[in-house]
């Protein structure tokens, strides 16, 4: 395989795990709390696809809005289970209890799917396509496709639109967001909803390559989580980045080492970047000296 | 003479220290009312307990008649209640135009409308409407914070302690505003460290000190008196 | 003994303990008690994740870690090399010891997430090791046959025995967690996640702390770890993963993140938990998560913490002795100097310092000093940068610019508990007490990073604990000096502020120091708390402490201070006699906003 086409694979790959990224980075912003059952929300997601394709078999192109609406209420349940019963406590508790959530979720597929790995339908259809000497799967365009859509209309909503300026707002001061009128509570309630939403496309869109396992989730919330620290704690263009850089460095770094060897020097790098800046690539140092 | 405000006996404690202990204030409506006092007087205080974000232990809290406990601050903001908090507090990471835009539960063209209002009563924001908050001078965020806090076309507008970390240029530039704005309908409460300049541009005043009124009255009754000097430097 | 069985719910956890201790001997199955076996082992590592989590109250996520490398050692030495149990057993524990060592100093510096994650990251390479060197580590499948503990010819295979054995090491265990968090070294871990600027303002080394608690974490883990090893003769990857570390976590949480009883509660109830929920199956995990939920919302302190409010609800608080007797005559805090009359050299003194925030300017080339025996007050409007001084004064920030000179030493990058320990104490505006500890106790963590001693005196200190005693007749001392003797064993969540601030300052006091810098200690007081405070402040002036004062508060001030100096917007203003500054022109602008030249407004004295 030439390099670039292990780049164009890592960017495909990417395109998912950016997805993963973003609507972690959108809880984190939202409410300071680190959603460790999210990359469980991402498996849920495929097994969303999974059963949904069983009944229905459609292409999960047309899916998946059901996908998304059925996860943005997954994603409330969540906030309503695990984050408003805790927000007065300190944050570790938070991340102590998506952490129990991560687990029931687990042990739910186990016992609604089975332990082996499920595949859902492709997006389009399968098959490879050639361009120029590359070679790159339709699914693999086509979660490029949706990912792109769903990263530029993010950016819309956020950047454009009433919702995503009092989304923005509630994130960066709550309190003075309540001050000039921005029910906060609905607003952390949907931020957990978009960024389930976000979670289980991801996972839709993973599950035809790279199929579903209970146990799936957990690396996925660790990618995410080194994702928005690479990138620079709480910055959304920081977050799709890391998520790229961690799925190159996958994919190309495993052409030519083993995928655990990658792994493993991944999560070293990691390490690396934390000794040398505690802040992440993008992030601001904090003037601390205690 | 409808009050927009009142405030009868509060008393609000953090923990075990009692904030405000007492306290009896009102506004009425087209008034600039000043509340001075030093700093640890309970200004803030009074101001936070009045937006919702502190529940009082006493008393009773009015506004345009109708009793607040227990009403959240988001409610109090949409029912006229107007916050410029200490520290001016503009969203860092929102343009200045998005600050703006934000407070506003309308349509595109009420947004629009009251966008102009805001850029009249402030030309400055104006010029830098792409601007991020944090990107802001002290001054300008101070004027963000204010036009802010008016965009939801207040009945009353609580402005915390604006002249604060400004120089008395700058100070005297944004207080110029409260009479702009009164004018316009809005009834300000203004707390000050800065005595002159909150009686230069307020009709009446509360003397605050140690969670109590000290002194109440109209401007010039109370300016230069010996009240107003022992309550700040203790002569 | 009978008040010492009654106090707090020492007596239902005892007898809980006699009727397991009695079912094991009498009623178990062998399954029974290898289940009963299990709760030890997980107790152990929860012990030791209680140093990390509960006391330094950092959430590591290494701790399975730990115990996977703990049983892999024990594994690979056992199995490949045949070595016994006494040379096993003690590698376990320094292999993690040894990995949290060479972490620990890097890690340990990050902020709280990145913590989190980078001990994660440690977790996840060494779960990848241990799969992927299966030559070494026997890869997916783990290592097997583990033999049984054996000590010197003796085999401790049966359950019973093994039973006892593991139960016996956890005693040992509890006793050493006692040591280390008994007395001053435990009080400081409980401040110190309080607060950790007011811990290093005491003197307390915050990240010698944490460093320990890190390192006694991993012996634990490992040690556990080793056990499983020999309890189960298998040791695999499942060893070491997140699911064992979410596992670990729930036990600390419910049990208690920082109570020993809670250790082995947690860890017997949520094995238990799993054994009576097996009968569901399939959805037995599903439940144990669902409930371990429920717990975490409706029990914030754990089920110890909750059974302890339950008993102060209902049998009312008990009331504790007086632990030491505090007649005869105490020893005087500040040390104090020779010299009779005050030394003309500066004490303290600030050189042309400067520092800004992300653009604002908060204090912009600021001179001052003060020399031994004075008292002196720092006023400004707000934001005029007064405590921004103080904390570049104490260590907590760093300037950009200039110098800062104690005791003729140049402090200007020395950490806040060097500074601390030098002499210079201070105090903080917003209040950081313990509010679980009695007053006493609350002071006398003053001494923990003066004179001390450390992790290792602290575990070498049986019976009864002179240091502590030490420390808690200076604690008295300093209380007298600050009016609160009488209230010395409440606990300081239930006292008024008035009190609650007084115990603050007879904190930093009991440091012993040279210099004492006090942020706005006025602030809350009513009047007669004031001319109090006023009172004592003036009396530690007089035995030879130069004091600080920063406050608004002038009448305050006017009792008290020899001198007053003036910031506004990060310079100073004014210095001098305190009628003077008080009559300056710009003194009056920056907080009346009154020109000096109208003549309504000159400051004469009333007629």
């Amino acid at each position: 395989m030439t390099f670039l086409q292990l780049v164009i694979n890592g960017v495909a790959l990417g395109a998912a795990y950016a997805l993963v990224a973003l609507g972690f980075v959108f809880i984190v912003n939202a409410t300071s709390a680190v959603n460790f059952a999210h990359g469980d929300l991402v498996m849920a997601g495929g097994y969303v696809a999974v059963g949904l394709g069983a009944l229905a078999p459609l292409p999960i192109l047309v899916l998946l809005p059901v996908v998304a609406a059925i996860m943005f209420a997954v994603g409330i349940a969540v906030a309503l289970v695990a984050y408003f019963p805790l927000a007065n406590r300190p944050p570790s508790t938070v991340f102590i209890s998506t952490l129990l959530c991560g687990i029931v979720l687990q042990n739910l597929f186990l016992v609604l799917f089975g332990p082996q790995a499920r595949a859902a339908p492709p997006l389009i259809k399968s098959g490879i396509v050639h361009l120029g000497g590359i070679e790159i799967s339709i699914q693999a365009l086509g979660t490029l496709g949706v990912a792109a859509a769903l990263i530029a209309l993010q950016y819309v909503v956020f950047m454009r639109t009433q919702i995503g300026r009092r989304l923005r707002a509630t994130a960066q001061d709550r309190q003075m967001a309540q001050a000039v009128g921005i029910r906060t509570s609905a607003v952390i309630a949907a931020t957990f909803g978009f960024g389930t939403a976000l979670a289980g496309v991801a996972g839709a869109l993973l599950a035809n390559q790279f199929f579903v396992y209970p146990t799936g989730g957990i690396s996925l919330s660790v990618y995410a989580y080194i994702a928005v620290v690479i990138g620079g704690w709480g910055s959304i263009a920081g977050a799709v980045i890391g998520a790229l850089m961690i799925s190159i460095f996958q994919v190309v770094v495993s052409a030519y080492v083993s995928y655990a060897v990658a792994t493993g020097l991944l999560y070293v790098s990691l390490l690396l970047i934390f000794f040398f800046r505690p802040q992440g690539i993008f992030g601001e140092l904090v003037q601390r000296r205690v | 003479m409808n009050e927009l405000l009142q405030i009868e006996n509060l008393t609000v404690a953090y923990g075990q220290v009692l904030a405000l202990k007492g306290v009896t204030l009102t506004v009425g409506a087209g008034e600039a009312v000043a509340l001075v006092g030093a700093n640890g007087a309970g200004k803030s205080t009074l101001f936070k307990s009045i937006v919702g974000f502190l529940r009082p232990r006493s008393g009773r809290l009015s506004f345009l008649g109708r009793d607040m406990t227990g009403v959240s601050p988001e409610r109090r903001a949409r029912s006229g209640l107007g916050y410029a908090p200490e520290g001016r507090r503009v969203f860092p990471g929102l343009t200045v135009r998005e600050n703006l835009e934000v407070a506003v539960f309308g349509s595109k063209a009420e947004r629009a409308h009251r966008l102009d209002q805001a850029f009249a009563l402030f030309p400055q924001l104006a010029e830098r409407q792409a601007q991020l908050g944090w990107q802001l001078s002290g001054g300008q965020q101070q004027m963000l914070a204010i036009g802010r806090a008016l965009m939801g076309q207040p009945q009353l507008l609580l402005l915390d302690e604006p002249s604060l970390g400004l120089s008395p240029k700058l100070a005297d530039e944004v207080l110029a505003a409260v009479r702009a704005i009164v004018r316009r309908g809005t009834a300000v409460l203004l707390a000050e460290q800065n005595v002159r300049k909150a009686l230069a541009c307020c009709d009446r005043a509360y003397v605050l000190e140690t969670g109590k009124v000290a002194l109440s009255g109209a401007s010039a009754a109370l300016r230069g008196t010996e009240e107003i000097r022992k309550a700040f430097l203790g002569a | 003994m009978a008040s010492w069985l009654l106090a707090g719910i020492r007596l239902p956890l005892l007898l809980g303990a006699a009727a397991l201790i009695g079912y094991a001997v009498f009623f178990a199955s062998p399954y029974d008690l290898r289940v009963l076996t299990l709760c030890g082992i997980y107790a152990l590592l929860v012990l030791g994740f209680q140093f990390i989590f509960g006391h330094a109250g950092a959430v590591s996520l290494s701790q399975a870690t730990f115990f996977g490398i703990g049983g892999y050692v024990t594994g690979i030495l056992a199995t490949r090399y045949g070595l016994p149990f006494l040379v096993t057993f003690p590698s376990s524990i320094a292999g993690p010891a040894l990995l949290a060592v060479i972490v620990g100093v890097p890690v340990l510096k990050l902020e709280e997430h990145y913590f989190s994650l980078a001990t994660l990251g440690i977790g996840l390479v060494v779960l990848l090791l241990a799969i992927q060197w299966s030559d070494v580590t026997g890869g997916t499948n783990g290592l097997a046959g583990i033999p049984a503990i054996e000590i010197a010819g003796f085999a401790v295979a049966d359950r019973r025995s093994v039973l006892w054995f593991v139960w016996g090491v956890v005693a040992l265990a509890c006793l050493l967690a006692h040591q280390v968090t008994r007395g001053l070294h435990g009080r400081a871990y409980h401040l110190m996640r309080e607060n950790r600027e007011a811990a290093a303002s005491l003197g307390l080394n915050v990240a010698e702390l944490r460093f320990s608690a890190f390192v006694l974490s991993a012996a634990y883990g490992g040690a556990a770890g080793a056990l499983m090893a020999h309890v189960i003769h298998v040791v695999s990857p499942e060893n070491l993963d997140l699911t064992l570390m979410v596992t670990c976590l729930t036990m600390t949480v419910i049990g208690g993140r920082t109570r020993i009883a809670g250790a082995i509660l947690g860890a017997t109830l949520i094995v238990y938990l799993r054994e009576w929920f097996r009968v569901l199956e399939n959805y037995y995990m599903i439940a144990y998560g669902t409930v371990a939920l429920a717990v975490l919302i409706a029990a914030p302190y754990g089920l110890v913490g909750a059974l302890e409010r339950l008993r102060v609800f209902l049998f009312g608080r008990s009331t504790a002795k007086p632990p030491v007797m505090t007649t005869g005559a105490l020893p005087a805090a500040p040390r104090q100097s020779s010299v009779a009359a005050p030394t003309p050299e500066p004490l303290l003194a600030v050189d042309d310092v400067a520092l800004a925030f992300g653009g604002v300017t908060a204090l912009d080339g600021v001179s001052l000093a003060c020399r031994q025996g004075e008292i002196v007050g720092l006023i400004g409007p707000n934001g005029s940068g007064k405590t921004t001084l103080l904390n570049v004064m104490s260590g907590l920030y760093s300037c950009q610019a200039g110098r800062v000179t104690f005791l003729a030493h140049d402090i200007t990058a020395a950490p806040a508990y060097a500074i601390a320990r030098l002499g210079l104490a201070r105090t903080f505006q917003h209040i950081h007490l313990v509010d679980e500890l009695s007053v006493l106790d609350n002071i006398a963590v003053a001494r923990a990073g003066i004179d001390g001693g450390g992790l290792l005196r602290a575990i070498g200190t049986f019976g009864r604990d002179h240091r502590l005693d030490a420390a808690r007749r200076i604690a008295w001392a300093a209380a007298d000096r600050l009016g609160i003797a009488a209230f010395a064993m409440e606990p300081c969540g239930s006292l008024p502020y008035g009190t609650r601030r007084r115990v603050e300052v007879a904190r930093a006091f009991a440091t012993g120091p040279r210099v004492i810098l006090l942020d706005e200690p006025a602030a809350g007081l009513n009047e007669q708390e004031q001319i109090d405070l006023a009172e004592r402040i003036r009396s530690f002036g007089a035995d030879g402490m130069t004091v600080l004062v920063v406050e608004h508060n002038l009448v305050f001030l006017a009792a008290l201070a020899q001198r007053l100096i003036c910031l506004d917007r990060g310079k100073v203003i004014a210095s001098g006699l305190p009628e003077a500054v008080r009559r300056e022109p710009a003194v009056i602008e920056a907080y009346l906003g009154l020109d000096a030249d109208v003549p309504e407004l000159a400051l004469t004295e009333p007629s």
